[in-house]
């Protein structure tokens, strides 16, 4: 169901990361046919760089629907880019790239 | 046997899929956000009452034509020293958006955000001197992104 694609480029020294998480990021106060539809959204998310945290960021279902990340980190061309999330049902995700 | 296991484990899954419908799980998987972000949310509201003004960029549109998705980017690499940034939208009901901290990142933070009505959308950036700066800029909404 979920899905992440990340895109990482590196410039001058800093790597532009680029996320979209596939999500339905469920508020949990959206009515369907007059029945709440369960919550259902990314809690916590986690960027590294050669498995060094970079980013760590707490996340609430204000975050539209398949979510779009972009960060700027401090790197070269080979590092490795991980972005992980969890969300509120206890599921996680994580991808890694190499830098281009 | 393995199409036996298959098919027990389906219907534990369905069986389980219809609990979390019918609202019969544990209440925090199905509340809105979780209490320990509700809190968060509430300490950052008052971070942002005794904030300065701070010199940043905080792009965001003027009028969202959806409420639902709406992009905005924080861009505080002028600042030195940011420990943290925050997305703060006034009227929300849970109104932190997200909170990104940056142990070895540049200042800079793009994502979208869900708003439900025309509201004040306030950035926040904390340095690792324990100082609060905040930008605000009011975003018309002109289509509600919470479901009504």
């Amino acid at each position: 169901m979920a899905k992440i694609k990340i895109k990482v480029k590196s410039r001058k020294n800093i790597i532009t990361v680029r996320a979209l998480i596939k999500h339905p990021m469920e508020t949990g106060n959206r009515k369907d046919k007059g029945k709440l539809v369960p919550a259902n959204h990314i809690t916590d998310l986690l960027v590294t760089k050669n498995g060094e945290a970079a980013i760590k960021a707490d996340i609430g279902s204000t975050i539209s629907t398949n979510p779009f990340f972009q960060f700027k980190i401090p790197g070269v061309k080979g590092d490795a880019i991980s972005v992980s999330f969890n969300d509120n049902h206890g599921k996680s995700l994580s991808t890694t790239k190499k830098s281009k | 046997m393995k199409r036996r296991l298959f098919l027990k484990g389906s219907l534990a899954a369905a069986s389980a899929a219809a609990a979390v419908g019918a609202g019969l799980l544990t209440p925090s998987a199905v509340f809105a956000n979780t209490t320990k972000f509700k809190n968060q949310s509430n300490d950052i509201k008052k971070m942002i009452d005794d904030a300065e003004d701070g010199n940043f960029k905080f792009k965001a549109p003027e009028i969202a034509e959806n409420g639902s998705v709406v992009p905005m980017t924080i861009d505080a690499t002028n600042m030195s020293g940011v420990a943290s940034v925050a997305f703060f939208v006034e009227k929300n009901k849970t109104p932190l958006a997200a909170i990104f901290d940056l142990p070895n990142a540049n200042a800079f933070v793009g994502t979208r955000i869900k708003m439900g009505e025309t509201s004040e959308v306030t950035a926040m950036v904390t340095t690792t001197n324990g100082k609060t700066y905040i930008k605000s800029r009011s975003i018309k909404v002109t289509l509600g992104g919470c479901g009504g």
